[in-house]
């Protein structure tokens, strides 16, 4: 015997979902969980991709070369490239690397340091987005390296910290080289004196990057290489590569998904469908009794389907609101402090959770009128159905 | 005025015609209050849903202000049940998440006149308990009227 405010129109849509809220929380509940999960594991899974990514991010600015079969080739190539570019040329660097590992959520993923000479090491981490370099610089030839932010927190180094060493199976160097500088850069980048690789590593493969001059034009260059080596002994090295890889490398997993994301689909809708069809059922009185009093049939079922809908686009943007927030403390408490990769705004993750309002509505809807086709006020009212 | 000529209410009953209602003629003028006498299953309700709209007779005809009511479209009779009618059922029905005032409410006719539904509950003595919702079960029987109050003289 609650009191109640007043209300003008005791009809209204709202008016029955407030002061059902029994009935009308577990059903909006179950939408907002069942959307967050959907926008959930679709975000998850596309951190995946989007790690390898940005991981590899910093091979947007330049395109990789590495000869073939021959080690001398190198200098060739470069000069080829730099004549018939059909793009400007910003720079033509010469370097070496060597192989390390990083950590993403699906395991350690391969990763090179890249052996520059000063001037080209300056102008690399430049390039890379490079804003502030916390410690210094790499004395030449020396065991020293310098990585970016994204590293140091996703290999828990600071300055000090040993990058290669004679103990470290995954970064073997014959000397402990330490971290002396850290990037303030969004880009994943590792870099140490080309001498000290020179005299402490080998294959004694000297490799190249080239820079369009304008940014603008390097995907263009990339191309262009790939396609003008083809078949000779080099190989060009492209961030489109790897997004092509990417691609390739998960269609089968997004198709598995769009399996389970599909069955989730049918059965919260089927579900769903049945727990509507429950609630409304319980309402055949109050349904009786308005069409006995005169309220057209038409008229009841457009105010069900407005409850219904209600309660399925609050559901579904409740459930949008609850998935954001759920991405984000993921994001804060388990992705950000490793520097792995989240979106908890993925577009794709969103769109993904739309069939299942659209399903839902579309049951309930089907449920509602068939109930509503054969339905007899004489009945309730004669308490023939209660 | 309201009135039946012939009106017949029949169904089938596995194949066997059942009549709720035979050959019913009835007149009744405006302010005359009528009672329908007859053992149950005699087809009082049966005659009360064809006078009011709420089925349509088999055969015959009902006739309200002129109008036949089983000429007139599913909506028509609807609207007229709503604005015309009144209706006191067997058990009283009302919407439990609703108060006295709003359940008086959901009649259009008196929409937006809500100081003629507190004039109503003053009327029942209920002017006290218009806030409170029909799970209370003391007023159930007296707020049931809720249709058959005309609050405005069709």
């Amino acid at each position: 015997m609650a009191s109640k405010r007043a209300v003008v129109n005791p009809l209204a849509p709202l008016v029955y979902l407030r002061r059902n809220a029994a009935k009308t929380i577990p059903l909006t509940a179950v939408i907002v969980m069942a959307v967050m999960l959907v926008a959930g594991i679709i975000s998850m899974i596309n951190s995946i991709p989007l790690s390898i990514r940005t991981i590899y991010s910093y091979s947007q600015n330049f395109a990789g070369v590495t000869p073939r079969g021959d080690t001398t080739r190198t200098p060739i190539i470069l000069a080829e490239i730099k004549a018939k570019s059909p793009v400007p040329i910003g720079r033509v660097i010469t370097c070496r690397t060597i192989g390390t590992v990083v950590q993403s959520i699906v395991g350690k993923w391969p990763f090179y340091i890249l052996g520059l000479t000063p001037d080209d090491m300056s102008y690399y981490l430049k390039m890379q987005g490079m804003t502030e370099l916390t410690g210094r610089m790499p004395t030449p030839g020396a065991a020293e390296a310098v990585v970016s932010e994204p590293v140091a927190r996703n290999l828990n180094l600071k300055i000090g910290s040993e990058l290669l060493g004679p103990k470290k199976d995954e970064g073997y160097s014959p000397f402990s080289v330490k971290i002396v500088g850290i990037a303030a850069t969004r880009q994943w980048v590792m870099v140490m004196p080309i001498d000290y690789m020179k005299v402490n590593h080998f294959p004694p493969i000297d490799l190249g990057m080239v820079v369009a001059k304008d940014h603008a034009d390097q995907d263009r260059l990339d191309r262009w290489a790939e396609k003008h080596f083809k078949g000779q002994r080099a190989a060009i090295l492209a961030y489109h590569q790897i997004e092509k890889n990417t691609a390739e490398m998960f269609k089968t997993l997004y198709q598995i998904l769009n399996v389970v994301i599909g069955t989730l689909v049918l059965v919260i809708t089927f579900m769903m469908g049945m727990l509507i069809n429950i609630y409304q059922s319980q309402r055949l009185v109050e349904f009786g009794l308005l069409q006995a009093i005169g309220f057209t049939k038409k008229k009841i079922l457009a105010r069900v389907l407005t409850e219904t809908a209600m309660v399925v686009v609050v559901g579904w943007l409740l459930g949008l609101l609850a998935a954001y927030g759920l991405l984000n403390v993921a994001d804060t408490v388990l992705m950000a402090p490793r520097a792995y990769a989240l979106d908890a705004l993925d577009r794709t993750a969103y769109l993904y959770s739309i069939p299942l309002p659209v399903a839902i509505l579309v049951v309930a809807a089907a449920t509602i009128i068939v109930r509503f086709r054969n339905f007899d006020p004489i009945g309730v009212v004669e308490r023939r159905i209660v | 005025m309201l009135l039946s000529r012939a009106a017949t209410l029949k169904y089938q009953d596995h194949g066997r015609e059942v009549f709720a209602v035979r050959d019913a003629s009835v007149e009744i003028q405006p302010n005359e209050f009528v009672g329908i006498l007859g053992p149950s299953g005699s087809g009082k309700s049966s005659l009360l849903y064809l006078l009011s709209g709420l089925k349509s007779p088999s055969s015959g005809e009902v006739i309200y202000d002129g109008r036949t009511l089983s000429q007139m479209t599913d909506e028509g009779r609807s609207h007229l049940r709503l604005e015309e009618f009144g209706f006191v059922f067997q058990q009283p029905y009302l919407l439990g998440y609703l108060t006295a005032r709003e359940n008086i409410l959901v009649v259009p006719r008196t929409t937006g006149t809500g100081q003629q539904a507190d004039e109503l509950l003053e009327q029942l003595g209920l002017s006290a308990k218009a806030h409170l919702s029909p799970r209370a079960q003391w007023w159930r029987a007296t707020a049931g009227l809720r249709g058959s109050c005309p609050l405005r003289q069709p």
